[in-house]
């Protein structure tokens, strides 16, 4: 029943979006239902968060009739206003709907689409059936905040306690401060779902809504890359629907574990993938947009630049980069044709549809609520000189290695092979993604030169996608290459033996590297009974727990810890933790020694002081690992054993 | 042409065939949505399994029943293939209580203990069937 639920409440979601894409734009906005669906998709979410932030700073309670209210209400509305206004103004009469279904797959094209699409989800599948436990730490963190507003019913703050140095050779903790880590668009959707389907966060909940906002990305890549190969071979001497399935195959069955795959939606990174998701789908309303001059294209972009706003900091930054990038591309690609770049860029701002956002997005950002980001000041911290090594830029392997070897190896080919071939260079496609794949190397490459400082790995995420499009699309266009010796050759060609053999050996490098990447990638089993330990054991704390209590639990050696948080639902910080050991040794970023010693040295001198300072009177470790020096210690008593997790209480 | 226009959007069409009027690329759509429920419905049946305490799994755990520094009572919480097990309750090597209990998988018992505050360290052994042993402790 709880899965049905679940079902029905995430469906709803891309089935509220439909309705606001066709009430805001109209039923003649023409869009394929693959392009239909993704976006319907993007904007259900985004009218799920603009619409429970709206009336969470109101004060209305979000029960889930609230929710509800929020998912259909201005969707259906919308809708309804725009099907009276088309109905009785008789400008629309059904001819004109058909004509505004634009397809993509052909009877003869599906069934490659669908086996691909169906190798990948497959293939993700395989992968979270071990890897999709409520394990990772990511996820948990996310999960506890989508928590705090099913408990309470009300927008987080989002806040920690935090261990600090009072300056007198003690340490204290903190009242809670401001974080800006999380942004509300991550856990909103979340929220929602268990709010309406009752899922409990400790199911396959949310990790299989993240398959779903992964699934929506291919189909995004898909269209996207079928829409930009369709203006780039205008002569169609390659078939706009084999560049797709070409690119579906990069970014599908190949490398389905990796990061920003199936890796990101078992760990829970919710704002990339949502970024992930919404990326393409901005970079595609823009260049419909653009190629079409259609005004409602582009003020779809700049809602869904700003849903991605309010869900994820650092794919807006990347996505602010990569629209900088096309936009110089297309003005240095272009220049002969400034005049008309302009006129069409005027266009797009003569029309109510992109003013309409503009003034909706003042009116959210100034009257309703900025995201956290904004509001702690972060912006200012990722951008400037890179202040670590690790923000100073990838070497090209490293970069290689984060977008996947082949993509890379064929994309840079691609990109360096179209700059000499005019046709394609001079097209007003190709700037979206020379500009694309361009930005974001010089950001994962050399950060220094656009005053980025990120960790640089974080960025090196965001090339598989342009990569696999140009690779997708080098593929697609590998067979131009070869010409039939009785026709006149338009290009150079390569005797049929050859060819065949090149590509071959293509394909088969293509398929190593990825499924190479896929075979790594597989997470061993066995996680499940260490995992229900750890549950139980911080159930019993909680069932046991006084108000007075301070826990303390260690991160390297125990299973889902980050999720034991959700038992208490005290402070994002709370219990304490004592993370991983290369992070006291920072240097470039010093951190309290506390969770440290507790652990490690609690019988010492230094281990003793933070007791003491901080009353910690709980402890949660692996006794495999740290046991021995809480076992010698007359001042422990071990009040809970299991064979992964021991519990020890501080004699007070 | 009328009549073309109304067959495509549908308006007054039985169920069959609108289907039958779907693009192709609505058939897709519609299968990668039915290809995401049979993924989910598969994740939620492995993950429920998965942490159902009993199915496949061999753990057990003994704690204190409260959080009283005198209080000896504890719980055993059993999800192991062995049904018995022994306890020693020992003080400076005094064996100070002892007995047998069975629980059976999926089951916790608990066993009352006279409280004892006596200084140094009071320990509850426990040994099930299979050889394994935890202990829990308190040090006054």
């Amino acid at each position: 029943m709880t899965f049905f639920l679940f079902l029905v409440a995430t469906l709803a979601i891309p089935l509220s979006g439909y309705l606001l894409l066709r009430g805001l734009f109209g039923p003649t906005l023409p869009l394929s239902s693959i392009e239909s669906s993704a976006f319907s998709l993007a904007l259900g979410i985004g009218s799920l968060d603009f619409f429970m932030i709206a009336l969470g700073k109101a004060g209305v309670p979000l029960s889930g009739p609230i929710v509800l209210i929020a998912l259909f209400a201005i969707p259906t509305l919308s809708y309804a206003l725009r099907f009276a206004y088309e109905r009785f103004s008789g400008k629309r009469c059904d001819a004109e709907r058909g004509q505004s279904q634009r397809t993509v797959l052909t009877k003869s094209t599906k069934s490659l689409f669908l086996l691909l699409v169906g190798l990948a989800v497959f293939l993700k599948v395989i992968f979270l059936v071990d890897a999709g436990l409520p394990t990772a730490t990511d996820l948990g963190h996310h999960m506890y905040w989508s928590k705090v507003i099913v408990d309470t019913g009300r927008l987080p703050e989002y806040s920690k306690r935090e261990i600090v140095d009072t300056g007198d050779g003690h340490v204290a903790l903190s009242d809670a401060e401001p974080i800006s880590d999380f942004i509300i668009g991550e856990h909103l959707p979340f929220a929602a779902i268990s709010k309406l389907s009752g899922a409990s966060f400790f199911s396959a909940f949310p990790v299989a809504f993240l398959l779903l906002i992964n699934i929506a990305t291919l189909l995004a890549l898909f269209v996207l890359s079928v829409r930009i190969a369709d203006v780039l071979f205008a002569d169609k001497a390659i078939s706009p629907v084999s560049v797709g399935l070409a690119v579906l195959f990069f970014v599908g069955p190949l490398f389905a574990f990796s990061s920003p795959e199936a890796k990101f939606v078992s760990g829970g990174v919710v704002g990339n993938l949502l970024g992930n998701l919404m990326i393409p789908l901005v970079l595609l309303s823009f260049f419909m947009a653009y190629v079409e001059t259609e005004s409602r294209f582009f003020a779809l972009g700049i809602l869904l630049s700003l849903i991605l706003a309010y869900t994820h900091h650092l794919s807006t930054l990347v996505l602010a980069f990569i629209l900088v990038g096309i936009a110089l591309s297309m003005i240095a690609l272009t220049f002969r044709d400034l005049p008309s770049f302009a006129k069409r860029v005027w266009k797009l701002f003569a029309s109510p549809y992109p003013w309409s956002m503009f003034v909706f997005a003042a009116l959210f950002f100034f009257l309703i609520a900025a995201p956290t980001y904004i509001e702690t000041n972060a912006v200012s911290t990722a951008v400037g000189t890179p202040s670590k090594v690790t923000r100073t830029g990838l070497s090209l392997l490293q970069a290689s290695e984060s977008a996947g070897m082949v993509r890379m190896a064929i994309g840079l080919a691609a990109l360096l092979v179209a700059l000499f071939i005019r046709a394609v260079r001079r097209s007003p496609a190709f700037p979206f993604v020379f500009g694309w794949g361009c930005a974001l190397l010089i950001m994962a490459l050399r950060p220094r030169w656009v005053f980025l400082d990120i960790p640089s790995n974080r960025i090196g995420t965001y090339l598989s996608f342009p990569f696999a499009i140009l690779s997708g699309m080098f593929l697609a266009a590998f067979p131009i290459f070869y010409r039939d010796r009785s026709k006149k050759p338009a290009g150079v060609f390569v005797p049929g033996k050859l060819f065949l053999f090149a590509s071959l050996v293509l394909f088969s490098f293509a398929t190593w590297n990825g499924s190479q990447d896929n075979q790594s990638s597989l997470p061993s089993a066995g996680e499940a009974q260490d995992t229900l330990e750890v549950f139980s054991a911080t159930n019993y704390l909680a069932n046991h727990s006084l108000p007075e209590d301070l826990f303390l639990k260690d991160h390297n050696y125990l299973v889902a810890d980050s999720w034991m948080k959700l038992f208490f639902m005290r402070d994002y910080a709370y219990p304490l933790s004592r993370g991983y050991f290369k992070r006291y040794e920072d240097e470039a970023n010093p951190r309290e020694q506390c969770t440290l010693r507790m652990i490690s040295v609690p019988n010492l001198p230094e281990g003793r002081s933070c007791y003491s300072d901080l009353g910690v009177n709980l402890v949660a470790i692996n006794p495999v690992y740290d046991m021995a020096q809480f076992e010698k210690s007359n001042d422990f008593s071990l009040i809970y054993s299991g064979t992964t997790v021991q519990i020890y209480e501080r004699n007070r | 042409m009328k009549e073309t226009a109304k067959k495509k959007s549908g308006v007054g069409m039985r169920p069959a065939v609108l289907l039958r009027d779907l693009s192709e690329e609505a058939l897709a759509v519609i299968f990668v949505v039915m290809l995401f429920v049979a993924a989910s419905g598969w994740l939620f049946f492995h993950v429920n399994r998965e942490l159902d305490p009993d199915n496949g799994k061999n753990w057990w755990t003994v704690a204190f029943e409260n959080r009283d520094t005198g209080s000896l009572s504890f719980v055993i919480e059993n999800h192991s293939a062995s049904t018995t097990f022994t306890f020693n309750v020992s003080h400076d090597k005094d064996v100070i209580d002892a007995g047998d209990l069975t629980i059976e998988r999926g089951g916790r018992k608990a066993i009352s203990l006279p409280a004892n505050a006596a200084e140094g360290r009071t320990i509850v052994t426990v040994t099930s069937s299979d050889g394994s042993k935890k202990e829990i402790y308190r040090n006054h």
